[in-house]
């Protein structure tokens, strides 16, 4: 453990997460300090750390892929491009095309998994993709581990560790979705109403929908994802009718409207083109 | 602060506060990156250096995490042969030298098709696009990176 960068902020830096949760008794209010690349905003001119901070750069622990039988784990201080190195068959293609989305290669070699998640005020790129394909995030603290799912986190609008805690893993469960539809609209330099990402993941058996799941991230105000209308399409008959794609814009508008902060007029109008495009697709596999 | 680290191949001992970003410290301490002026988000490519092997933005590094650790710059990678086979591909297929980018384009790219051997099509693209570029050398760019990916594959191939 090196203790004692003291001028101007006392930087720790821990090896292992034994080491890192025993820093945050005598330290509770220290800052975890991941990649950095969170808000390059603030950092113009000096990186500004916290007065306070555990630097998790040397913390091996939170780098870990593990495969399990149905599922993979992938440590929280991942940095954004080892995940690109994750199995295929157990790396989802929008999930792929969710972390190329982010900054380019070098920010990706610095930029985490956790960082991208646990950013202060909002979900990250990456979340909308783990939110649909039901993964699973775990959180420690010297004495405790919790997993929450990504519904809960959805809910409560932001995935935060408690004092003392820190985000450890996400777990993503093995599922096959041979459809999948990726798209982000804006970068950190858009403002937020003109923010937006969409995924779409659906399969198909016998000429029937089997499985749909759909999901829009507005920055500014969260996830929308209307599961009566998923649970509407699933058994419909392919290619989908005129009557089913109504019914699917209807369920968008309404889910839009129930929203606490409502949708720009440009994010409303894309996305009921995405939900068309996405439709579309469908009918074309 | 005082760390010590390995820069270009050689033990260096770099001073600065814990806050200040390794860019800043290798501009004030060091000869390097004396004209490159950095957007300080990661996203211009200038000041972009190799740290244990992987390309970063060295002005959203802390200086403390270079402690002991390896880092190449522009500067040093330009020695190397890997950067004279790059640029004499590029210089066949006709780049013109523009002081803005073709600097940080090389370095980025080599990088990228060293951590990522085997790009698709789009995944190339994406990468072309990365550092921004007002010259118009990407078309130049995307085929000497094209040849540089086949010749690489055939040495890969050769030493297994």
């Amino acid at each position: 453990m090196q203790y004692g960068i003291d001028a101007p902020s006392l930087v720790f830096s821990p090896r292992n997460l034994t080491e890192t949760f025993a820093l945050f008794g005598p330290n509770p209010h220290a800052q975890i300090y991941a990649g950095g690349t969170a808000s390059p905003e603030q950092n113009l001119g000096s990186l500004k750390l916290p007065p306070v901070a555990v630097s998790l750069h040397l913390v091996e622990d939170l780098r870990r892929i593990q495969y399990g039988d149905r599922f993979v784990d992938l440590g929280a201080g991942l940095p954004l491009n080892q995940i690109l190195h994750v199995a295929k068959s157990f790396l989802n293609p929008a999930l792929r095309q969710a972390v190329l989305g982010i900054g380019n290669n070098a920010l990706r070699n610095l930029g985490t998994l956790g960082g991208n998640l646990c950013q202060k005020g909002f979900l990250g790129d990456i979340f909308p993709v783990l939110h649909l394909l039901g993964a699973q995030f775990e959180f420690r603290s010297q004495r405790t581990s919790r997993w929450i799912s990504a519904a809960q986190a959805s809910e409560a609008g932001r995935l935060t560790a408690k004092p003392g805690e820190l985000m450890t893993k996400v777990r993503i469960p093995q599922e096959e979705w041979p459809l999948h539809f990726y798209q982000k609209i804006g970068n950190f330099r858009t403002p937020w109403d003109e923010r937006l990402a969409m995924v779409a993941l659906s399969r198909t058996k016998n000429g029937l929908l089997d499985a749909f799941r759909l999901i829009f991230y507005l920055p500014h105000a969260g996830i929308l994802r209307d599961r009566a209308l998923e649970a509407e399409f699933v058994g419909q008959k392919l290619p989908l009718g005129a009557k089913a794609r109504d019914s699917a814009l209807g369920h968008i508008e309404l889910a839009m409207n129930a929203l606490a902060l409502p949708p720009s007029v440009f994010q409303r109008d894309r996305i009921l083109h995405l939900t068309r495009w996405v439709l579309a697709q469908i009918q074309e596999d | 602060m005082k760390i010590n680290l390995i820069l270009n191949g050689e033990d260096v001992t770099l001073a600065g506060d814990s806050d200040e970003s390794l860019f800043e410290v290798l501009k004030r301490e060091t000869p390097l990156f004396q004209t490159a002026v950095c957007c300080q988000k990661g996203t211009c490519g200038r000041c972009h250096l190799l740290l244990d092997g992987r390309e970063v933005p060295s002005c959203l590094v802390p200086l403390y995490q270079a402690r002991q650790r390896e880092i190449i710059t522009p500067e040093g990678f330009a020695h190397t042969d890997d950067h004279k086979l790059f640029r004499s591909l590029l210089d066949e297929e006709g780049l013109v030298f523009c002081t803005q980018c073709t600097d940080a384009q090389i370095f980025h790219l080599n990088a990228y098709i060293e951590q990522f051997p085997n790009p698709s099509d789009e995944e190339l693209r994406a990468a072309l696009s990365e550092i921004p570029c007002r010259c118009g050398s990407r078309p130049v760019l995307e085929k000497g990176l094209r040849r540089l990916i086949e010749i690489k594959e055939v040495g890969r191939a050769i030493r297994h």
